[in-house]
């Protein structure tokens, strides 16, 4: 079992096992963050010489010392250690002005405990270590926050809680779930991680997070962190110092000798200038320029064909990182395991397209994020549902059973599976959401007999924001044009002209400067959104068409707020239609379902698309129990063989290796008892 | 010959008196100028702080006036009055319109545009163009050839130094290797400056 409310950063073994199992299991069942850890994640220099401890935490409760071990001076050694280094990160992250120090906060939020005061009944006994008072439960999170790495820049979430939406949303403290905290810290376990998950789950964050992690960790390395697209990766380069500065990274970024930062090809006279043409000469090897005829997939497979045969030996990278893998092809990533020499990570989305019917099949990520922490699950579902056609008769497209699963839905049949009940786990961000009753998709009609047009709604749309949210600020806000006609870029330019005078904002056309600018409110096309999101965002589109890249783009653009998305649709060119997605609006924010009947066998067949996962994440302890499982090994002999195990070949996922020191050792003991 | 004037308020005055300094700076003046004039805006008389005059004839101009200071480009298309305002052409495109504009100001937006020295980083986002706007590779083109006819005039108090740089000048061209200031004895009134500039009208003489 795997989930992404529960993350151990401890070594199991039988005595907390099965503690420790039964944590996953309440973090499953009441859908509750827990990580347990023996020491603060995202810098290694925090090591205690007392192993036998587990730290818990979960946000809005007490965060428990375990001891696991017999020896209670040890344990409170450790105690004072751990707080003492919780002061000093916090003091690094410039935390401690708002948190203060331990000795101010270990009274209310500190506990000790030794793990058989457990008695099994975890649930009760975390039910009585809630914090109440949102002051302390702001703490609790920020400290959480510093042990886990997941660090929120502390201007932004400082200050009294907020005592409206928009400043609760925006200051909410972001903690990692599960797996992201796994894919961040856990040792890779083979030489290509693959991650994938839908936009907005978080994919390039953890990416520069590992990037962090590699860069530090190993000081002599050299690292490369490639996308298909140059403005893309001209963007990551500008954020690399940026996060590190974040982060108090106190190694130099030393760009091209140890880090890289380019887009995949590069050019021929610039070494630097990609990742493909630093390979090249690197390998010594022909490079090969783009035209009409060559692919990049050629070059690729040929610069492996060539690197083969060259004399040069040695490694060009030590690590590798892809960002937006969907938009490369496979031969690239061979190109990449051949010349790196530890461990190439990639990170894409899962579907290129929510129609994608090609490339998807068959793959099974190491990772699988299906959470999309971008926007409230709401607003994603009813985007899913009007980019798939999910309201309309025929439908668009209709997903399998596990695809449904591996884009974050929880499935209930109802009527022997002629309806469908989708709905997704609550996220932490949202909550205030819930609570308060915001509805986070509004439709707004226009309609020319009535003379209304899509500027005049859009100012009005703004001037009501702005009333319901006296702090709102220009780039809270984007407005994104679906349609690509002459037209959009009339309307923008008439924004452009009439925002200013009316609220005093500046606008930014980002398809012409290719970039968001503090401050000014944000206009685009579909294009130049990649990546980003907004408290309000204001779809703009006049006719709902079947074209596949429209609802693509329309289910992109919708998810790209964190608050509230405004559909702006023309009413004189839908017809009924609108009533349906009308109709469909309102069952999901009533209800949190997504209600749909799926489209018959024949209908199916022909919008299927595949999508295996398996979920190959697992924890060293279940690596081996699952091996000893197979050995049928005796409870007796599984500690001493465990330790065996780990001692002869480490903490490696190599089945064959630690199947035969198991099955070798355990004959042993079996024939000496 | 015949003119069509646009109120410039506050902030649009800001826009586009920004220094100019390059052909760069020249094409995003101009594509600004024409959405501007593409949108037919209208600013209230009250928030009126400056102007944008486009003159037609054999030879089109822009002239932008604010208090201190006025200058011109050449404009390089033809302009056709329709009902709601005008319309502009090029040889190749039939209908210059506020999407080409923004493909323009685009392009310039790129970083490193003119610094690569590699051609298909140049050529690139040029050919992405060409999926939508078939003809947009000579239309760019015309951009960059087009000999722009920067003219400037300078009410500068700050950098005033007798004769060597008078407090009312004409500053011709933007660059530092080609500028050269003219010496007025007093500040111009727009309409003499269109004169000066305008073939259709008598020259103007140096009195040395």
């Amino acid at each position: 079992m795997s989930t992404s409310f529960f993350y151990l950063q401890a070594e199991k073994n039988d005595k907390n096992a099965g503690f420790i199992n039964s944590l996953e299991l309440y973090a499953d069942k009441n859908k509750r963050q827990v990580y347990v850890v023996d020491r603060p994640l995202g810098d290694s220099k925090y090591a205690y010489t007392y192993k036998e401890v587990l730290v818990l935490l979960i946000p809005n409760h007490k965060m428990f010392f375990i001891n696991t071990g017999n020896d209670a001076e040890l344990f409170e050694d450790y105690v004072e250690d751990f707080l003492e280094d919780v002061g000093s990160i916090s003091d690094k992250f410039r935390y401690k002005n708002v948190i203060g120090r331990p000795r101010s906060w270990r009274k209310s939020i500190i506990d000790s405990v030794h793990i058989n005061e457990f008695n099994g009944d975890i649930e009760k006994f975390l039910e009585s270590s809630v914090l109440t008072g949102g002051d302390v439960r702001k703490k609790c999170e920020l400290i959480i926050s510093l042990l886990t790495g997941s660090i929120n820049d502390i201007e932004k979430v400082k200050g009294d809680v907020p005592d409206n939406i928009l400043d609760k949303v925006k200051q909410k403290i972001l903690l990692f779930d599960g797996y992201q905290t796994k894919f961040v810290y856990q040792k890779p376990i083979k030489k290509k991680i693959t991650i994938q998950g839908l936009s907005g789950t978080g994919k390039t964050e953890l990416l520069l997070h590992k990037l962090k992690e590699i860069y530090v960790e190993n000081p002599d390395s050299k690292v490369i962190f490639t996308c298909h697209n140059k403005i893309l990766a001209d963007n990551l380069r500008g954020r690399i110092p940026d996060f590190f500065n974040f982060m108090k990274v106190e190694e130099q970024i030393r760009w091209n000798e140890r880090l890289w930062c380019v887009n995949a090809w590069g050019s021929q006279y610039k070494n630097n200038s990609g990742a493909y043409s630093y390979i090249c000469n690197f390998y010594d090897v022909p490079f090969l320029r783009y035209s009409y005829s060559t692919s990049f997939e050629y070059v690729c497979k040929k610069a492996i064909e060539d690197i083969k045969k060259s004399e040069k030996i040695g490694y060009a990278f030590d690590f590798m990182l892809i960002d937006e893998s969907q938009d490369f092809p496979a031969s690239f990533f061979d190109l990449c395991e051949l010349v790196t020499q530890n461990t190439v990570y990639v990170a894409g989305d899962i579907f290129q397209s929510i129609f994608d019917d090609k490339v998807i099949s068959e793959i099974s990520p190491d990772y699988l994020l299906s959470k999309c922490y971008r926007t409230d699950p709401k607003t994603l579902m009813f985007s899913h549902a009007l980019g798939m056609g999910l309201f309309e008769t025929p439908k668009l497209r209709w997903l399998e059973d596990s695809e449904w699963k591996a884009c974050g839905y929880i499935l209930n049949k109802v009527d022997e599976g002629s309806r469908y009940e989708l709905s997704r786990e609550p996220l932490r961000r949202f909550e205030d959401l819930e609570q308060e009753g915001v509805s986070s998709v509004e439709l707004v009609k226009t309609s020319v007999d009535l003379g209304e047009d899509a500027e005049t709604k859009i100012i009005e749309i703004i001037r009501n924001i702005r009333t319901e949210n006296p702090t709102v600020l220009a780039d809270d806000i984007g407005v994104i044009f679906i349609d690509s006609t002459k037209n959009t870029y009339l309307s923008a330019d008439k924004l452009e002209l009439s925002i200013p005078r009316e609220f005093g904002w500046e606008v930014n056309k980002a398809y012409e400067t290719k970039e968001k600018i503090k401050d000014t409110l944000f206009v685009s096309n579909k294009n130049n959104v990649k990546g980003l999101e907004f408290p309000f965002v204001i779809c703009v589109t006049k006719k709902l068409t079947s074209s596949r890249s429209y609802r693509n783009a329309l289910y992109m653009m919708l998810t790209r707020s964190f608050l509230r998305t405004y559909l702006l649709i023309s009413q004189d060119s839908n017809g009924a239609l609108i009533g349906q997605i009308e109709e469909g609006l309102l069952g999901i924010q009533r209800s949190g379902l997504l209600k749909v009947s799926p489209p018959k066998d024949d209908e199916k067949q022909e919008l299927v698309t595949k999508f295996n996962y398996t979920d190959d994440s697992i924890s060293f302890y279940d690596f081996v129990d699952r091996i000893f499982d197979e050995l049928d090994v005796i409870p007796i002999f599984r500690k001493p063989l465990f330790d065996v195990v780990k001692n002869t070949v480490g903490e490696s996922f190599d089945y064959d290796a630690v199947m035969e020191v198991a099955e070798f050792n355990y004959n042993r003991m079996n024939k000496g008892q | 010959m015949k003119q069509y004037s646009f109120g410039l308020d506050e902030r649009l005055l800001r826009e586009f008196f920004k220094p100019v300094r390059s052909k760069k700076d020249v094409i995003s003046v101009l594509m600004k100028s024409m959405k501007l004039m593409l949108v037919g805006d209208h600013v209230p008389d009250e928030k009126k702080v400056g102007e944008l005059v486009l003159m037609v004839s054999k030879m089109s101009r822009l002239f932008y006036f604010s208090e201190k200071k006025y200058f011109s480009i050449s404009f390089p298309y033809l302009v056709n009055e329709v009902e709601n305002g005008v319309e502009f052409s090029s040889k190749t495109i039939s209908h210059i319109d506020n999407q080409i504009t923004s493909d323009v100001l685009s392009i310039l937006s790129q970083e490193d545009l003119f610094g690569t020295d590699c051609a298909y980083e140049f050529i690139e986002p040029i050919v992405d163009m060409e999926n939508h706007e078939p003809l947009f590779w000579p239309f760019i083109l015309g951009l960059f050839m087009h000999e722009d006819g920067y003219v400037r005039y300078d009410f500068d108090e700050e950098n005033e130094d007798g004769n060597l740089h008078p407090l009312n000048h004409y500053d011709f061209f933007y660059s530092s290797f080609s500028g050269c200031k003219i010496g007025l004895r007093e500040k111009p009134a727009k309409e003499r400056m269109m004169d000066l500039l305008m073939i259709e009208s008598n020259c103007h003489f140096f009195e040395t």
